[in-house]
């Protein structure tokens, strides 16, 4: 390429990023701040062993700065369990990145971000999901709430959101029969980089009511001795419409080089708000769950192992929404591994806020 | 490399038209044709009725003033555009409320949107259900969107401030 086609090409680039602002430039530098908390009273109930626990789970604060139109800085920052001491509480910093928002099309970012799987890990405000506490599915399967650092090329373009993440792995060492991945997190903590993660996730959004998609992550996790690959699948639907709530997830990770060769499970929900039949301003939605997870669904040594953490639940309890920023929360499940014939009771009390 | 360059900037600039007076110009040429004629104003909404009507829906004006398109066919007004913007979680999302004479809504579109998430609202069924609403609906019935809750909140309570904001425009000077 010449020195002319070569001045060209650049004059050309710069054009393209330029902006023409008129009238309209109503643009201005400014902070914002947010957040969302919730408390929770937890009863539970194992073959008579009974446990009952108070808890402000999650306190956060989120923090953000429109530079211009398309930069702009968002982070949150979260204490659980309400301090931090010798191992108990915790205090992260779940996101805190630039983004360069170039077109509805296509965006960048870059520092601490969520990975972009299932419908909880990137929307888990306590006004957002049924019952008090995430949905085991969210916790076991895919480990909310999940974040590291890495970088991101995002967009929506007819109806359609996609998400390639790429950024910290795993460590694989860590990856469990009881609780599968989620001990493999880094969050961002001097992230070991030797081999990155990808994630790819696509939404459809434009069928009102409805968001239905899938999302791929797969990662070479890190070990000291061989590499632990895993594959982690989803897919995942919400439909809100005339006030009739339907929530599904389903997800599998498969694994290589590791004892655990499967973890996967589901959950359904189902709600209905009946402020659409009683004339009120709260929003009372009484609503049920059936869920299947299992940890371990398939090991090396199978038998008994992949039974053991085979877990069926069902669950019914109610939201209630004063307004739309505000929530209160009930709910009763049973769960049962299918190595046993013991079930375990739970009764929650919640209450929310985000702003 | 160049004509790769030429096709970008080309799909940039022309068929993602970015610029917010241009994508209004599309707004008004889709709904109302090539036939019409408008007419622009900046209104500054008097500093009263501002403080009322924010008490009213809880939500703050974006700034002290709106932007105002008057539509009209032969010299007979077919319709008012209100733009304005709200905050959705960091970035404004600048929307635009078409308005017929009996007051109410004949449209509503997002016209620049600058966020990550939330972008659903930017879809044509969602914004489909402000048709025929007016000021005497509660727009807290709008049907929220899976992972987009703060623009749809923002954006139902930023359409009721201009559903209200027009009833209190000079209706015998705008519609003669």
């Amino acid at each position: 390429m010449n020195l002319n086609k070569l001045n060209i090409l650049i004059l050309l680039l710069a054009f393209s990023f330029v902006e023409c602002y008129g009238q309209f430039d109503f643009f201005e530098s400014k902070a914002t701040i947010g957040g969302y908390g919730e408390m929770h009273y937890n009863y539970k109930n194992n073959n008579g062993a009974t446990k009952n626990t108070l808890d402000f789970h999650r306190f956060v604060v989120f923090v953000g700065y429109g530079f211009t139109e398309k930069w702009s800085f968002k982070s949150e920052i979260e204490i659980e369990h309400n301090y931090v001491s010798d191992g108990e509480g915790e205090l992260s910093l779940e996101q805190a990145y630039l983004d360069y928002h170039f077109r509805d099309y296509l965006g960048f970012q870059a520092g601490i971000i969520l990975v972009s799987a299932g419908l909880i890990n990137e929307n888990h405000e306590p006004t957002l999901f049924f019952g008090v506490e995430r949905p085991n599915y969210s916790k076991y399967i895919i480990p909310t709430t999940w974040f590291g650092n890495g970088f991101a090329i995002y967009g929506n373009y007819s109806g359609f959101e996609y998400k390639l993440n790429f950024m910290e792995g795993l460590i694989g060492d860590k990856f469990s029969l009881n609780n599968a991945i989620r001990n493999g997190r880094q969050k961002g903590f001097e992230s070991d980089a030797s081999s990155m993660m990808y994630n790819l996730k696509i939404d459809y959004t434009n069928i009102l009511g409805l968001k239905i998609g899938g999302s791929a992550t797969y990662n070479n996790s890190i070990s000291d001795s061989l590499s632990i690959p895993f594959a982690l699948l989803e897919v995942h639907a919400d439909y809100r419409q005339n006030g009739l709530i339907l929530v599904g997830e389903y997800g599998n990770i498969n694994y290589s080089n590791h004892k655990l060769l499967k973890s996967n499970g589901f959950y359904f929900d189902v709600g209905y708000d009946l402020s659409n039949l009683i004339n009120v301003d709260w929003k009372i939605i009484p609503f049920g769950r059936y869920s299947r997870y299992n940890t371990a669904s398939e090991t090396e040594n199978g038998g008994d192992e992949e039974k053991m953490y085979d877990i069926k639940e069902w669950m019914f309890g109610i939201t209630i929404l004063p307004i739309d920023n505000i929530v209160l929360k009930a709910d009763y499940s049973q769960n049962k591994s299918e190595l046993s014939s013991i079930k375990t009771e739970f009764i929650n009390l919640g209450i929310g806020y985000r702003f | 490399m160049l004509k790769l360059f030429l096709i970008f900037i080309l799909i940039n600039k022309v068929i993602f038209a970015n610029g917010i007076e241009q994508k209004v110009k599309e707004i008004i040429k889709n709904q109302f044709g090539n036939n019409v004629q408008v007419d622009f104003n900046k209104y500054k909404i008097p500093l009263e009725l501002k403080n009322e009507i924010e008490n009213k829906v809880k939500q703050k004006f974006f700034a002290e003033s709106v932007f105002i398109w008057l539509i009209k066919e032969n010299d007979s007004l077919l319709a008012v555009a209100i733009m304005d913007n709200v905050y959705g979680k960091a970035q404004p999302i600048t929307f635009i409320t078409f308005l017929g004479e009996n007051g109410k809504i004949l449209s509503n579109h997002i016209v620049k949107y600058r966020e990550e998430h939330g972008s659903a609202v930017s879809n044509f069924n969602w914004n489909k259900q402000f048709i025929g609403r007016d000021e005497k609906y509660d727009f807290n019935k709008i049907d929220a969107i899976s992972g987009a809750t703060i623009s749809v909140n923002s954006i139902k309570k930023g359409v009721h401030k201009l559903v209200l904001l027009y009833k209190t425009l000079d209706k015998t000077e705008l519609w003669k």
